[in-house]
């Protein structure tokens, strides 16, 4: 099993430093090196899985669909012409294939939340935003983490994505743009539509 | 659309702590392992669209379907154009009015439907004379001739005889 590609050492000057060659990875899995795709999967799925994961909150579907992007990728990775970055060609077969599968199954929505990171001890903080106002008061992190999914599937799937891809995996606007093959002018009227929506749905929970 | 950076900030922060999801422990330790022993199968049939889908260019097929369109449109303007030629045209209001056609061909001993004579015996139709009293020697009226005979005035007085 090759190592994961972030531990991958390159000399450099005398010192030895961890680099990312993406383009030599991506040309050796043109050639079906099964190594190359390795490392590619391991660089990539924690950020595919995420963003897959916040526009479904399902994580049985975030996995399939995580897999099948990967494996479309790779079957049609003789289609990949470089005019963009590897990562944001995978991204948008990810949202393609996310947003295909978020219209054939628009009535079925059953969320089920994964399990916040241990190390992660801003609960409190994060509850702290929570209005003292709010219908349920005891609310916990889990609920709380609840009644945010279930708001965001009330997005649009464009809308979803665009708040998925900005608010919550912090990319930048062009390169949002360039994933859903819009203008940064679209972008960011998207994510303000989608921001007021979000906020008038979490209006209960959230302090004024 | 620039909004205040301040509006959603509580929303965002929310929104941020949403990184801190992740799938059970040990996920993404088999994750690549699942994907590569997937990509070892052999891939399934594509169907015609996705065929289709990867072999023509969207633009291309977008830019053929409109020229298509047009091509048909322009062809039957043309088609058009050429019928109106060949129609002599009638000054307004000097047209000849035509009777209102039975409503559903209902008339009597028409065929319903089809407004069409109802023709049952098998015989001849009659004649259709278009120029009425064509062909026919024209005969003199008869006219009684004292009915041309200078008659007095209606007004003058006629002398009574004793």
């Amino acid at each position: 099993m090759l190592e994961s590609p972030s531990t991958v050492s390159l000399a450099k000057g005398g010192e030895t430093m961890p680099e990312w060659n993406e383009q030599e990875f991506v040309s050796r899995a043109r050639k079906g090196d099964m190594e190359a795709c390795d490392a590619l999967v391991r660089q990539y799925q924690e950020r595919i899985y995420a963003t897959i994961y916040h526009m479904t909150s399902n994580h049985e579907d975030a996995a399939d669909l995580a897999q099948d992007t990967f494996i479309k990728a790779f079957r049609k990775i003789q289609n990949f012409k470089g005019d963009s970055a590897f990562f944001t060609w995978l991204y948008r077969i990810a949202v393609n294939n996310t947003i295909n599968f978020i219209r054939s199954k628009r009535r079925r929505v059953i969320l089920s939340i994964n399990q916040m990171d241990e190390e992660w001890d801003s609960g409190e903080q994060l509850l702290g935003l929570v209005s003292k106002d709010t219908p349920q008061r005891d609310i916990d992190l889990h609920e709380l983490q609840g009644v945010l999914n279930a708001a965001l599937q009330k997005l649009s799937a464009n809308h979803r994505l665009v708040v998925t891809l900005h608010d919550v995996q912090g990319l930048p606007h062009e390169q949002i743009g360039e994933i859903m093959d819009c203008n940064t002018n679209t972008v960011r009227t998207r994510l303000y539509y989608a921001r007021k929506q979000l906020q008038a749905l979490l209006s209960d929970y959230l302090k004024p | 659309m620039e909004s205040d950076p301040k509006e959603f900030d509580k929303l965002q922060k929310l929104l941020a702590s949403k990184k801190k999801e992740k799938p059970g422990e040990g996920f993404f330790d088999q994750f690549s392992d699942q994907v590569l022993t997937r990509l070892e199968e052999p891939a399934p049939k594509p169907t015609l669209w996705e065929r289709l889908n990867d072999q023509v260019d969207p633009l291309r097929a977008a830019a053929a379907i409109f020229a298509a369109v047009i091509g048909v449109g322009v062809l039957f303007a043309l088609d058009e154009g050429t019928n109106l030629a060949g129609t002599e045209t009638e000054p307004i209001g000097q047209a000849e009015e035509k009777p209102a056609a039975d409503p559903l061909g209902q008339a009597q001993n028409a065929l319903a439907g089809s407004g069409l004579p109802l023709n049952k015996s098998g015989a001849e139709p009659t004649r259709i004379l278009i120029n009425p009293g064509a062909g026919l020697a024209p005969r003199p009226a008869k006219v009684d001739p004292s009915f041309y005979q200078d008659k007095s005035a209606s007004n003058t007085v006629e002398k009574l005889k004793h």
